[in-house]
């Protein structure tokens, strides 16, 4: 759940819905799926045909839905910020998605599975160096409150993993364990940005985000 | 079985309350870059205690330190742009 489509979703989150961001970072798994319809020749079976719908559907509800907001909200949201927000779901979408690829990829080479963390470890490294320097020279100071609050991120993003790797030793099937965990986060960030931020969406981005839950299911299943 | 569910709804739970704490720490004006720069700096922490802990953490063949690396630098990609004086802090 760290990965790239993050850094995009958490700058896009301070002025659109963290529900959409949410749902597009999950709904992203699409990308890989069609990648690797051509990469590996995998079988385009029926239910990946209607997930990939789904989330066709999904996203241009959405779009409409901000279409809409942007409407209401024209005269006190600048028009750059739509635009901003649009360019960081596609950011969001392309590449969430295509970070957990190189495993697939090295998977595809037949290294063994503890080769995984040796790689993911230079793969944070190489991310935390690119978006370091640069920081670095903008000279922003990390104080407390980023601190804590990274670490509760983390804390939460570990402890979701341990908790589907657990589920899955104990033998429940993974068409259980990932829809449950990847559909069913979506729906409590709908219910926190609802109860907690309160977020409203308009119909269309409702109508958008409940396909895109089903969509995720779908993906998870296929 | 059961315990199992209950563990997955559990991880349901976390990931769920991690995508509330993202709209949490920008409700309490976390800087974005340092608070990206904080999340690398965890999970490479954390990545580097588990490889540690394998038999041969060194062995990483080339080619996939090649695409390690390629990947984590378009992570930062989808970052960067986002990074500019233009950036969101603008508009909160």
């Amino acid at each position: 759940m760290l990965g790239p489509g993050l850094y995009a979703f958490q700058f896009s989150i301070g002025f659109g819905k963290v529900s959409v961001g949410w749902l597009i970072m999950n709904i992203s798994s699409a990308i890989p799926a069609i990648v690797s319809l051509f990469v590996y020749g995998e079988k385009l079976t029926r239910l990946k045909v209607v997930a990939f719908g789904l989330v066709l559907v999904s996203l241009y509800l959405i779009f409409l839905g901000r279409q809409a907001e942007m409407k209401s909200e024209a005269s006190s949201t600048p028009g750059k910020t739509h635009l901003k927000w649009y360019l960081l779901m596609l950011v969001i979408f392309l590449t969430n998605g295509m970070s957990s690829y190189g495993l697939k990829v090295i998977a595809g080479w037949g290294l063994p599975e503890t080769d995984k963390f040796p790689y993911l470890t230079v793969w944070y490294a190489a991310g935390l160096a690119t978006v370091g320097v640069p920081t670095l020279f903008q000279h922003v100071r990390i104080t407390v409150l980023e601190v804590g609050w990274s670490s509760i991120m983390a804390a939460l993003s570990l402890g979701g993993q341990i908790a589907m790797a657990v589920a899955l030793k104990l033998n429940v099937p993974g068409h259980v364990v990932f829809p449950i965990a990847i559909g069913g986060s979506v729906f409590i960030v709908i219910l926190g940005g609802r109860f907690l931020f309160g977020e409203r969406l308009n119909k269309l981005m409702t109508s958008g985000v409940s396909f895109g839950l089903a969509a995720i299911i779908l993906l998870s299943l296929s | 079985m059961n315990s199992g569910i209950l563990i997955c709804f559990l991880g349901t739970l976390s990931f769920g309350l991690l995508g509330c704490a993202s709209k949490g720490a920008e409700r309490k004006h976390c800087q974005t870059s340092a608070l990206v720069i904080m999340i690398y700096v965890w999970a490479t922490l954390v990545m580097m205690i588990r490889s540690a802990g394998v038999p041969s953490p060194l062995s990483l063949p080339l080619k996939a330190v090649a695409v390690a690396v390629a990947c984590g630098i378009c992570s930062a990609l989808a970052y960067t742009p986002s990074n500019s004086p233009s950036g969101s802090a603008r508009y909160r």
